[in-house]
């Protein structure tokens, strides 16, 4: 009896030793289960994380699904190094993914597609993109051209010959006045396109002067037709009118709250708030229409706290924010609420 | 004698001898074992020993033009010399490179083409955040209460021309590859197809299949190289592989003395330079250069690999 006493004792011993090293095993919370809000408490939210698109897994539902993950489907289509993004209504999203090629994201129809993979332009090595009825608006860096697909994705025309735009980082549509402007940062320079491809203006030039640009970034219009545009290293956004006239700018460099030290994307909502996104930030910050900051969302993180590299914003009618979060492979999708 | 529950009257109890001898042993036992494992446990190493930090041929230095080790001290000429290294080069993104400017409020009648205390800062500006003014930082309108604090916490030094990144590891950022890959995403350099281990231990290495592929001295980016991970613990998993990394006193960084300098690359450089232990992209390329950045795609092309990779 005092044997077996004795090498339970001896067991137990053992085994708190152990546990006090190895400590508890912590049970990984989930980071689905946070809620985000931002600004925290005691301020009231505004904003909200809502999801995350990762690829096609996104909608595997059911037994062949579950499979599907299980196995490790490696055909299914999986973001990579997204860039950007634009919405095509009724659930659709167009994808630029530097490697993976343009990606249709059908929410509605819960499919996922790569686009023109046999098409007669080459889309290797996309940029930016941009939707605007029925056609896409392709950047691509690989042919350095701008290639105007249906959308099914093939290819029906092209703005520009080989080798005119050498990194079209964005495109953005102003819908009511038929026309779209592609940002170069290689050039530092805007242009200004008819939808049908006809060129109407330039804006800028590179420089460090009032409406001069150093590696711009992205662009976005306003309700008025005002183009905005991050001037990545001047560390800026300007504002121009519909006609390309240079009106105003913010912002500076620096790693406090209000400055810039990466800005990459830009979008406004229907507040015509501006939406600034920071590569070296790891946020967007907004700020109202005159430019004064109102708050800011994000930090490095892997979670759904945050971003990695983001790259593209764009916010749709009901202010819904999408982010490319470049290095962490994924969509990340945030609410604005209503003010009330 | 008085009665209670003290330990007197405990030992008073009459037990068996020869019980009490084992209950004796059975609490030495058990303290002997967690004296011996509890040692285990707080004496480990990595607080008060350098950090495995280099990897590489103990035989050879980093030997370049501009002299041995490169924190920015050695170059020649300190801060003047990382200017005449980087300018026109790739990383040179004024947009009147070299052309003096008159250094405006600050010291006026005198011409730089370095520094210049508004405007955007110049030549170092775009990787090196200037401290900003309190009067430089915005209050956010929407978040006046719970946002406390004025930076992103993104510059170790914010309060000073030397600020520099957040060491990698050293706390919620670690940025020196994430700096890189913000340009080199296609957004503004060349697109680098570069494995970003973001989680930082690269234990899985089963999609680390990537090698850095250059060819004919011409980028092929189409391949990869994993940066931002533990270099010594992944190299504790494959150690037939990786050559272990050595610490900082070792003979070969004798004239080392920065802690965030980078290794210019000469044709006798076969050491890498890990940073905290991490490899980062600094580990093998040097952005204040004007030429040779890919640093893999010259004659160190094959040294520099075989700095950590056994075969």
């Amino acid at each position: 009896m005092n044997k077996l006493f004795s090498i339970i004792f001896f067991l137990l011993s053992i085994c708190l030793a152990l546990g006090l090293i190895t400590g508890c095993g912590s049970s990984r919370q989930t980071q689905q289960e946070i809620r985000y809000v931002w600004p925290e408490l005691p301020d009231s939210p505004r904003v909200a994380y809502l999801s995350t698109f990762y690829g096609e897994d996104d909608f595997s539902s059911g037994i062949s699904g579950v499979v599907g993950k299980l196995s490790g489907d490696a055909s299914a289509i999986r973001f990579d190094r997204p860039f950007d993004i634009c919405t095509a209504g009724e659930g659709r999203f167009y994808i630029t993914d530097v490697n993976e090629g343009v990606i249709l994201y059908d929410t509605k129809k819960e499919k996922v597609q790569a686009l023109g993979e046999k098409s007669v332009i080459s889309l290797k090595d996309p940029r930016g993109i941009a939707f605007a009825r029925g056609r896409l608006y392709v950047g691509v860096a690989g042919s350095k051209k701008i290639a105007i697909l249906d959308e099914d994705g093939v290819v029906v025309g092209a703005i520009g010959r080989e080798g005119r735009f050498p990194n079209p980082v964005d495109i953005v549509c102003d819908t009511p006045r038929h026309r779209i402007y592609i940002v170069d940062s290689k050039l530092s320079e805007v242009y200004a396109y008819s939808e049908n491809g006809d060129s109407l203006f330039t804006v800028g030039k590179r420089g460090d002067g009032d409406g001069q640009f150093n590696f711009p970034q992205s662009a976005a219009v306003d309700t008025a037709g005002n183009l905005y545009v991050v001037d990545s290293f001047n560390f800026r956004v300007e504002i121009f009118d519909s006609t390309g006239k240079f009106l105003r700018k913010f912002g500076s460099q620096g790693d406090v709250y209000g400055t810039f030290s990466r800005p990459k994307g830009i979008a406004l909502d229907s507040h015509q708030n501006i939406y600034v996104l920071d590569g070296m930030h790891q946020n967007f910050q907004i700020f109202n229409n005159a430019g004064e900051l109102l708050m800011f969302v994000g930090r490095y993180s892997t979670g759904n706290n945050g971003f990695i590299n983001p790259v593209s914003i764009v916010i749709d009618r009901d202010n819904k924010i999408y982010v490319t979060d470049n290095l962490n492979s994924r969509i990340q999708v945030f609410q604005l609420f209503e003010e009330n | 004698m008085p009665r209670g529950n003290n330990l007197d009257s405990l030992m008073m109890r009459p037990i068996n001898k020869s019980q009490e001898k084992q209950s004796m042993k059975h609490i030495l036992f058990v303290l002997f074992a967690l004296l011996t494992l509890s040692m285990m446990v707080l004496a480990q190493p990595g607080g008060k020993q350098p950090l495995p930090n280099f990897v590489g041929d103990d035989s050879t230095y980093a030997n370049n033009k501009y002299g041995t080790g490169w924190p920015i001290g050695k170059f020649t000429g300190g801060v003047q010399g990382v200017r005449s290294a980087m300018l026109h080069g790739p990383h040179d993104f004024t947009p009147d490179s070299g052309k003096p400017f008159e250094r405006d409020s600050i010291a006026p009648g005198v011409w730089d083409t370095v520094f210049s205390a508004t405007g955007n800062k110049r030549l170092c500006s775009y990787c090196h955040a200037a401290h900003v003014p309190k009067t430089g930082v915005a209050r956010p309108l929407w978040a006046r209460k719970s946002v406390m604090g004025q930076t992103f916490g993104q510059y170790s030094n914010p309060t000073s021309l030397d600020a520099t990144v957040y060491d990698p590891g050293a706390g919620q950022q670690d940025n020196y590859s994430s700096m890189c890959m913000s340009c080199h995403d296609g957004s503004i350099g060349i697109f680098a197809d570069t494995k970003y281990e973001s989680g930082g231990t690269a234990g899985d290495i089963s999609h680390v299949p990537y090698i850095a592929n250059m060819k004919n001295g011409e980028f092929d980016l189409a391949h990869v190289h994993p940066v931002n991970f533990d270099y010594n613990a992944v190299q504790a998993l494959v150690p037939e592989e990786l050559y272990p990394a050595v610490d900082p006193t070792s003979a070969v960084w004798k004239g080392y003395t920065g802690a965030n300098g980078m290794f210019g690359s000469g044709s006798t450089y076969t050491t890498v330079r890990l940073f905290n232990g991490w490899m980062q992209c600094s580990s093998c390329h040097n952005p204040h250069m004007a030429s040779g950045i890919g640093t893999v795609i010259t004659s160190d092309y094959g040294r520099r690999c075989v700095a950590c990779h056994k075969k």
